[in-house]
């Protein structure tokens, strides 16, 4: 859609909240999203969809969306994806960077203005038809690097931080990352976490009784890389170890799907100065990244 | 001679049992039972080998129910050979085994020919590595020389290729996995888990006992570290120590500068067109004989990239302040990389990992190694 039969986005328009801000305004006065983004979908002349990644603090949502730019960047198969805005890059290149030296890259901070965004231009070919090709699908895409700590302060006292209530009813495809280690290990935290994140989802954008949540999302269960059986068969890991959030997607979803996905091949850990333990990736081999952005990117128009 | 199981109704040893039942109705009677008896016997002596030769062989035809309805089949289906005597051992693949164990049976008349095909046979297998000393990085990064160390190497051979499906097979259709020798104490009540998909013993990714239709030549993957070593003691050879594996990956010559020996087998610089990883572009594991430009001057092929190698050695690395990293289980190194190691630098000669060796990954397999004294005679071969 060209930005310019849409008058109502202006440079100043927050594209997550839709508050008009002041002029020169760095960060929206009412979610602190950056108005760069506004800035760049003019200058694209597109209005871009957003798909965000949530999930609790340490279940690896700046691993996974890290690693998921840095391959799409690499243009790999029917996905081309360009980055838009030298913002965009800063994630994927804090990311490597720190893999490449054995470290995690640290936590996100709570505080929305520090959050890392990217905006992406993603072209996916599509398969040939009969005899023809058919039109490549193309769609500007903004993802948010947001904070666990905030989002859990969020499900704790709802409307505390605006950008995830605006984010959440915004997005047109979720990814819900789950921490398969935990969920394996009998913690029942993960599940009930993903639970209360698609009960409120399902409080701001849900309908009546009989009307599902329609927004594609995907489950993914994170750090699968130290458990084959999530890999082997994603939703039968999910209905035995995290059997409230599968009985909620099957209940109150329309269009959902399971995934697991793994970035590192094994972790070891030192122990701080307070004997707290730090996470050291051993190597690197990305495993099913891309397929549940590939899931979620192709259900959203 | 085979015979088809619909013809098993020729069988003269039940010719022989219907003979007696038929006398049995005449005198004197126990001449029938005898001859009845005697047909029993025989037929059960003679066919009851070929019985269960014509099971196993049969098999992938016709897999076990729990997987009749995925089904990939063995299409690579190397003929049952015989283990209990030495040219069916050699079809095994175990070599090594049977020239190590030759003072129980070279005195066959033909023992010197044997022997001499055993180790021509095993000589195609494996790449000499001569003596040296490899530096082996102390700490993740490598940057930290403080922790570095050398360690001495003794000539030895090691794969020209890491373990196929097509060779694993012979050890799963072998017993492998009954065969207590081959396993240490501590793991055995652990080694009936070690199923494929279908619940057969037998690697992760496989299903009824057999590797995927068309993967003979392919690595064999989702075996854990004990299945590894239970599989080199099968043949007779061992998994080589990391300072080994390294050895035959950057092919140190013995003298040069301490501190000059190569990332890649081919040379100093990664090139993806020599070796599978991520940039590579292949997603899978291929065959084991594939990227010849990438082999070591002994022509042993893929240790970088494909799949990661599991070694004898346990995994021990720090920090760059010298902390020692901890992990949940004792660890063994893995060495390599693999079709889907993301880090170029991750898939050199030198780069040290760990997994838990109770891991069975899709991307870790093996290779086989053998001190070159344990058989003086192929060495001077």
């Amino acid at each position: 859609m060209s930005v310019a039969t849409e008058p109502v986005i202006t440079e100043q328009t927050c594209l997550i909240c839709g508050l008009e801000n002041e002029p020169e305004s760095m960060v929206c006065a009412e979610c602190f999203a950056p108005m760069e983004l506004a800035v760049q979908a003019i200058r694209q002349q597109a209005v871009p969809n957003i798909i965000s990644v949530f999930g609790d603090s340490n279940v690896g949502k700046t691993v996974y969306l890290g690693m998921l730019l840095d391959i799409l960047s690499k243009h790999p198969e029917d996905l081309t994806a360009v980055a838009k805005g030298v913002y965009s890059i800063d994630l994927q290149a804090s990311l490597v960077m720190h893999l490449a030296m054995r470290k995690f890259p640290p936590k996100t901070p709570s505080e929305p203005d520090h959050w890392e965004w990217v905006y992406y231009q993603i072209t996916q070919e599509r398969a040939k038809g009969r005899g023809r090709k058919q039109p490549e699908k193309q769609c500007d895409l903004i993802m948010p690097d947001l904070a666990g700590e905030a989002l859990a302060a969020e499900l704790a006292e709802p409307r505390s931080f605006q950008v995830i209530v605006s984010l959440l009813g915004i997005s047109a495809g979720i990814m819900v990352l789950v921490d398969t280690l935990q969920a394996r290990s009998g913690n029942a935290y993960q599940d009930f976490f993903a639970l209360k994140l698609l009960s409120y989802l399902d409080d701001i954008v849900g309908g009546t009784r009989k009307q599902k949540i329609r927004k594609p999302i995907a489950i993914v269960l994170s750090k699968a890389d130290q458990c084959e059986e999530a890999f082997d068969d994603p939703e039968r890991f999910a209905k035995t170890n995290l059997n409230r959030l599968w009985n909620f997607c099957y209940t109150r979803l329309e269009n959902f799907q399971f995934f697991a996905t793994g970035v590192v091949g094994a972790q070891g850990y030192i122990l701080d100065e307070d004997e707290n333990r730090v996470a050291i990736p051993l190597y690197v081999e990305p495993r099913n990244v891309l397929e549940p952005f590939r899931w979620v990117f192709s259900r959203v128009s | 001679m085979a015979l088809h199981r619909k013809y098993r109704w020729f069988y003269w040893p039940a010719w022989l049992a219907g003979l007696g039942a038929i006398l049995a109705l005449s005198n004197p009677w126990w001449v029938a039972a005898a001859v009845a008896v005697v047909g029993l016997v025989v037929g059960k002596v003679l066919f009851s080998g070929r019985a269960t030769d014509h099971a196993r062989a049969a098999k992938p035809d016709a897999p076990a129910k729990a997987a009749s309805h995925t089904a990939p089949v063995v299409d690579e289906r190397p003929p049952a050979p015989d283990e209990r005597t030495i040219p069916g051992m050699l079809q095994q693949g175990r070599h090594a085994f049977v020239i190590r164990n030759r003072d129980k049976w070279i005195d066959h008349p033909d023992g010197e020919e044997l022997l001499a095909h055993a180790i021509s046979q095993l000589e195609a297998t494996l790449g000499f590595v001569p003596e040296s000393d490899v530096l082996i990085r102390g700490t993740l990064t490598g940057t930290s020389e403080a922790h570095d160390h050398h360690v001495p190497i003794e000539p030895f051979l090691i794969g020209a290729h890491t373990v196929t499906n097509a060779m694993y097979q012979h050890f799963v259709d072998g017993g492998g996995y009954e065969n207590l020798d081959l396993w240490p104490e501590d793991i055995l009540p652990l080694v009936l888990e070690f199923c494929d998909r279908s619940g057969e013993l037998g690697p992760h990714y496989w299903t009824g006992g057999r590797f995927p239709t068309g993967q003979g030549n392919r690595p064999v993957v989702g075996i854990c570290w004990y299945e590894a070593a239970a599989y080199a003691r099968w043949i007779g050879q061992r998994l080589p120590n990391e300072a080994e594996w390294q050895m035959a990956a950057n092919w140190r010559v013995a003298g040069s500068s301490k501190s000059y020996q190569r990332a890649y087998p081919w040379g100093e610089a990664m090139d993806h067109e020599r070796c599978n990883i991520w940039v590579s572009g292949r997603g899978e594991p291929v065959d084991v004989d594939e990227y010849p430009d990438g082999g070591a001057p002994n022509d042993v092929r893929q240790l970088i990239g494909n799949v990661w190698e599991w070694t004898d050695s346990d995994f021990e690395i720090r920090d760059q302040k010298g902390e020692q990293i901890l992990t949940d289980f004792p660890t063994k190194t893995i060495r390599g990389g693999a079709f889907d190691t993301f880090f170029e630098s991750q898939a050199s000669s030198e780069f040290r990992t760990g997994q838990n060796p109770l891991a069975r990954k899709h991307n870790i397999g093996f290779r086989c190694a053998l001190s070159a004294d344990a058989i003086p005679m192929l060495v001077s071969a």
